[in-house]
């Protein structure tokens, strides 16, 4: 699958995987410090946790991916007769 | 107060614009520059509080009505002006001339203190306008330019009955508040329409890429965000519209992530953004106007670069489409520069000046998680879009391109984007720039809290590993997006069509009959008597020639009328006094039809 060979491409450069991994475990880090020490954390919304916010980030692109995807097979016209 | 030693800054921009057809070479050049400099130190001396209110009949006109909300408006419109006009100062035909009316009128909506002087400097614009649509001179932006009037006209009376409306309720003209009812949705229906709300948007994306590369950088500023100012000051607070501007980001981000037209993506971007402000409008609170008005300032800085970029790409290429453009980041650098720091600075990235006023209007929603939802997931279809856009147009290798003689614009073209991409760091780096000036105080938002960084690196570095992992599903392809467009050029058609044949032969019908009425109504008044019995003896005929009955006197019936249609008119006056009893009768009958049209 090309996605999956693009990921592949994308981390089999040790320095990129390497500063990846490391971004995104700093910010998650920081993130649970961070959550842990404020005042209402139990009033803290699902999308704000640590962890659920990262997969809601990622779910929002592929909102986009699919959106994008199924609207093009619908919206999506090669040429529209009178249409400039 | 009034000082008249501080002049409206419209007035600078309209009268400056006459004397630009006088003009030419160096000394235009100059000139170009100096009225919008002239504007900028007229608009720094202006204090908050200043009016300038000109008497007319019994109204007062207030031309310049200075507050914190007006000023921090008309400063970014003088700056970009300033830079447009630099960016353009090569620019064909009259443009100048209109993109001084353009900006004029803009800072004259702003400043305006009445609506009925902000009504003129309304539609003043739009007509300034549509010039730097038309200057194109191609067949698509003539006809892009004239739906764009078309739309704009139509907004326009909308707008006007709202006005006059609000007139008769309150007896005021002051721009402030509406009243709930009929003019509160006239106004917010003509504000609505220049500031992009979904489904009025369709001029937007349709007419700002048919632009000339200097027109689109203007069209880029003024109409749609003269549009949020004014929601700013009519509508704050207004929960409805801050849901319009959540919908406005999220149609706005996936029409952008079809287009294949680089300055249509852009367009389609500015009713994403626009919806950022509208939302934080419409959130209300200090926060919230803080916020969307932040948002327009910073907008108008990374979305003007990013015309000029695009303008810059299509100037030195000729090429406008993502599927045709590539490799360009060799060739053009310092727009491959310009072009990222806008990216970064629309995508909300720490550093640049989005960052502060976007994180300032999701702040604002935090008690209205829907909306919340709607704007953080937004931030992420606008990195995705530019993620794409800086990709296949400067990135992606394009070897027929690459093997092209394609060199950096103008100067002034480079010297304009330099200085706008200043201002996108600069207020990035150091917030309090702008937040010194923005309408309300910023008490309780700190810009560069650990939460917002972190959480918006996270948003960008998620988003763009998808996007290196998941790029096919985003590759441009050429076509056509259908929009709500479609609905309305379908219906002109129809209408066009109701009006070229049902209602011209209507009209054709109409016509006929009413010739052959007058020419039947001649020939009767010349013996009305004769013409009476030549008709009663005409139905008789047909009556007798339909039930098919012969008698002896039917053909005596058919001599006669045969007779006197040949002697037709004869003596009107021989038949004495029976014909003056047929007379009145008749006078009697024509009085009543007369009578029974007039009362119907």
């Amino acid at each position: 699958m090309q996605p999956l060979h693009n990921l592949n491409n994308l981390l089999s450069n040790n320095k990129i995987k390497i500063g990846l991994i490391g971004l995104m475990s700093l910010l998650l880090l920081i993130k649970l410090i961070t959550y842990f020490f404020e005042e209402h954390h139990l009033q803290v919304k699902p999308w704000h946790l640590p962890v659920l916010d990262a997969i809601f980030f990622a779910l929002g692109v592929l909102f986009f991916a699919f959106t994008t995807a199924v609207l093009s097979k619908f919206i999506m016209k090669e040429e529209i007769k009178g249409y400039d | 107060m009034t000082d008249i030693a501080i002049v409206p800054p419209a007035f600078i921009f309209l009268l400056g614009a006459p004397l630009l057809y006088f003009l030419k070479g160096t000394a235009k050049k100059i000139y170009l520059l100096i009225v919008p400099s002239i504007a900028l130190i007229d608009l720094a001396l202006i204090e908050p509080q200043t009016t300038w209110i000109f008497p007319f009949l019994d109204y007062k006109l207030t031309f310049l009505f200075a507050d914190r909300l007006s000023l921090v408006v008309g400063y970014i419109f003088a700056i970009i002006g300033f830079l447009g006009i630099l960016y353009g100062i090569e620019a064909r035909g009259h443009e100048h001339i209109f993109a001084f009316l353009y900006i004029g009128s803009s800072l004259g909506v702003v400043f305006a203190g009445d609506y009925f002087t902000l009504y003129v400097f309304w539609e003043i614009m739009a007509v300034a306008s549509v010039y730097l649509i038309w200057n194109n001179r191609t067949k698509e932006s003539l006809n892009a330019g004239f739906r764009y009037i078309l739309m704009h006209s139509f907004g326009g009376i909308v707008l006007l009955a709202g006005i006059v409306l609000h007139y008769a309720a309150t007896n005021s003209l002051e721009v402030g508040y509406i009243e709930h009812g009929l003019p509160y949705l006239l106004v917010l229906i003509g504000f609505g329409l220049n500031t992009a709300f979904v489904p009025l948007h369709t001029w937007l994306p349709d007419s700002y890429p048919r632009g000339t590369i200097t027109g689109s950088v203007f069209l880029s500023v003024y109409t749609t965000k003269t549009g949020v100012y004014v929601l700013a000051r009519t509508f704050p607070g207004a929960e409805a519209v801050a849901y319009i501007g959540g919908i406005m980001v999220i149609y706005g981000v996936v029409y952008a992530l079809l287009q294949n037209d680089t300055r249509k993506l852009l367009s389609y971007h500015i009713v994403s953004q626009v919806g950022y402000m509208v939302v934080g409008i419409g959130v209300g609170l200090y926060l919230g106007v803080n916020g969307g008005i932040a948002h327009l300032f910073n907008n108008i800085l990374y979305k003007t670069l990013l015309f000029m970029s695009m303008g810059a790409v299509i100037y030195s290429t000729g090429k406008r489409n993502l599927t045709e453009l590539g490799g360009l980041w060799k060739k053009m650098p310092i727009t491959a520069i310009a072009t990222t720091v806008a990216a970064l600075s629309i995508s909300g990235a720490p550093l640049f000046n989005g960052f502060v006023s976007k994180g300032m209007v999701i702040a604002s929603a935090h008690d209205m998680p829907i909306l919340e939802i709607m704007l953080t997931v937004g931030s992420i279809g606008t990195f995705l879009s530019f993620l794409k856009l800086t990709y296949y147009v400067f990135f992606k290798s394009n070897k027929a391109l690459e093997k092209r003689d394609i060199r950096e614009v103008p100067l002034p073209m480079i010297i304009a984007m330099s200085i706008t991409a200043f201002l996108c760091v600069a207020i990035g780096v150091y917030p309090a720039l702008l937040l010194n000036i923005l309408p309300y105080p910023v008490l309780d938002y700190h810009t560069y809290s650990v939460e917002h960084v972190v959480d918006t690196t996270q948003l960008l570095t998620i988003t763009a590993i998808i996007f290196i992992v998941a790029q096919k599903y985003f590759a441009p392809h050429a076509g056509i997006a259908v929009d709500f467009d479609y609905i309305y050029r379908k219906s002109g058609n129809g209408f066009l069509w109701f009006c070229n044949y049902p209602l011209k032969m209507l009209r054709m019908v109409s016509f006929d009959s009413a010739l052959k009425l007058a020419d039947y109504m001649v020939w009767f008044t010349r013996n009305p008597v004769a013409a009476i019995e030549i008709i009663l003896d005409t139905i008789t005929v047909k009556i007798l020639d339909m039930i098919n009955i012969k008698f002896t006197r039917s053909n005596d019936i058919r001599e006669r009328l045969e007779k006197r249609i040949l002697v037709y008119p004869g003596n009107p006056v021989q038949h004495g006094i029976r014909s003056i009893g047929i007379a009145v009768l008749l006078a009697v009958i024509f009085l009543l039809i007369y009578l029974m049209i007039y009362i119907a």
